[in-house]
């Protein structure tokens, strides 16, 4: 059951473009890869907390990797070690594990949610990451992944690893399964006969499934909620 | 301390508004009923509705934007949840709205049996869903209130827009048999989408009109409108209002009742 919890700020610092945040709440809690949850922003000026999905858990520390893109982040960036951050969650539904042979593929601050998936597959793991650029990651970063699983880099000019997008390098190998992060475009462009996962950003309110407000529409017609039927969706129900 | 919006004992002021909690079922499977008076869900329809498509809410500076369009599963299923409602040591206010005079008349007659729904609030305003508009004029208010009274005889409510010159569409509601209003439902705005702007930004146009509203009639009002602190609710209280509703803050908050009741004591 999710709750509100007081969480103080270990370390926010910037890794690449990215910022990594943890923070101790207190007490450890089951967290199931892929959920998520909602930060309050302490400015006057927002009414919306910030969605973030767990990048990794160690006893009563969770840790989130994001990007700063507005006020509400820009705030967040700035917060220093001590400050008491009010987070609710754990939200969502989460992936579902299967064992076998896993491919994670994560576009931009898509690869957040992959570490902490990554780390309780059990199995092999492939990480497809890609990014604008060679920047977007630090080296500190990308050693965690590579500590868990095998690390292949797509980068848009080619400043790191293979040049291009990162669905051009989705290969239809002996894979049990595919769980992908990222922009909806790019989720929508996986092309693969693998069953496939696919974590869902959307603006979010409630988080916990009442007001609707941030639903998607699926293949079938039919609107779901990000924050509770997802943010974990089958491929096939956003994507034909 | 003890509140009554008339007739109906409130333990507390602060009223959790028609939509940010849906039909209450999610909400009070994490939280409680702490601080909160009186509850009011997501507006129900006689039939179910799919809503607006995505995307739905906008974040502007210290507002919100939601265009959501009544989306709800209909009277019937929302019917199931009398459990929960009955479970509740709050009183419940069902919130309706309708295309047309008969469905808002069959509406009330449903809600005339449920002896656990201490009032009907009729949502006139939802500035979301196309042609269901019934406040752009006097008669069709004072129809659609009537409409609702006809078979609904208890408390009634009735949710208005902001806008200015209200008297002539409160006194139609009242002669169309309204106990009372809730001014004022979202504002009309547009950034990136269409719909209705709430959160703290509002605040300071509800509260001119609002002070023209309750400085000329005596009538009985629930306050609703950028609600976010105590001084919030104590300014909407200083007009002289019954309750008052918080709807936006429950996202930046949702235990925002349990602390402003608190601040309030």
């Amino acid at each position: 059951m999710p709750e509100i919890y007081s969480g103080e700020v270990l370390e926010n610092r910037s890794a690449g473009e990215l910022f990594l945040l943890t923070v101790s709440i207190g007490k450890s809690i089951d967290i199931i890869p892929g959920q998520f949850f909602l930060i309050r922003i302490d400015r006057e000026d927002t009414v919306l907390r910030r969605a973030f999905s767990i990048f990794d858990k160690n006893d009563d520390r969770l840790s989130f990797l994001y990007r700063v893109v507005g006020k509400g982040t820009g705030w967040l960036s700035e917060r220093k070690t001590g400050y008491e951050l009010n987070i609710f969650g754990p939200l969502g539904n989460g992936f579902s594990l299967v064992e076998g042979r896993s491919l994670l593929v994560g576009g931009g601050t898509g690869m957040a949610p992959l570490y902490y998936l990554g780390k309780n597959i059990n199995g092999d793991i492939d990480f497809l990451l890609g990014a604008q650029r060679k920047t977007f990651w630090s080296e500190e970063l990308l050693s965690r992944y590579r500590d868990i699983g095998n690390l292949e880099l797509v980068t848009e000019d080619g400043s790191s690893g293979k040049k291009g997008m990162v669905t051009q390098y989705i290969k239809n190998a002996c894979y049990t399964k595919v769980y992908a992060c990222g922009p909806m475009e790019m989720l929508k462009s996986i092309d693969i006969d693998v069953p496939a996962e696919v974590s869902l950003e959307s603006v979010i309110a409630c988080g916990f499934g009442a007001c609707r407000g941030c639903v998607v529409e699926t293949v079938s017609g039919e609107y779901k909620r990000v924050c509770k039927d997802g943010p974990i969706f089958d491929l096939r129900e956003i994507s034909i | 301390m003890s509140w009554n919006l008339c007739g109906i004992e409130l333990g507390s002021p602060l009223v959790a508004a028609s939509g940010p909690l849906g039909w209450g079922k999610e909400f009070f499977e994490i939280f409680s009923t702490d601080g909160l008076g009186l509850f009011i869900p997501k507006t129900v329809t006689l039939k179910p509705k799919v809503g607006n498509p995505p995307p739905r809410i906008v974040e502007t500076t210290g507002g919100l934007i939601n265009s959501i369009g009544l989306e709800n599963d209909g009277v019937y299923e929302w019917l199931k949840l009398e459990d929960l409602y009955r479970s509740l040591d709050i009183p419940v206010m069902a919130s309706i709205a309708g295309g047309s005079l008969e469905e808002l008349s069959t509406l009330g007659e449903i809600m005339e049996k449920l002896d656990y729904i201490a009032g009907v609030e009729l949502n006139l305003s939802c500035p979301n869903v196309e042609g269901e508009n019934w406040s752009n004029n006097t008669t069709s208010v004072l129809e659609a209130t009537r409409a609702v009274r006809k078979t609904y005889s208890r408390l009634l409510f009735v949710k208005l827009p902001p806008k200015d010159n209200i008297f002539p569409y409160i006194e139609a509601s009242r002669s169309g048999g309204a106990d009372g209003f809730t001014l004022f439902n979202t504002l009309p705005a547009c950034d990136r989408i269409k719909g209705g702007l709430s959160g703290p930004a509002i605040k300071p146009v509800y509260i001119r009109l609002l002070k023209e509203i309750m400085e000329e009639i005596d009538i009985p009002v629930m306050a609703s409108g950028g609600v976010m602190t105590e001084k919030d609710v104590r300014d909407y209280l200083y007009l002289g209002v019954k309750a008052v509703q918080i709807g936006t803050a429950f996202f930046k908050d949702p235990d925002i009742a349990k602390r402003i009741y608190q601040e309030l004591q």
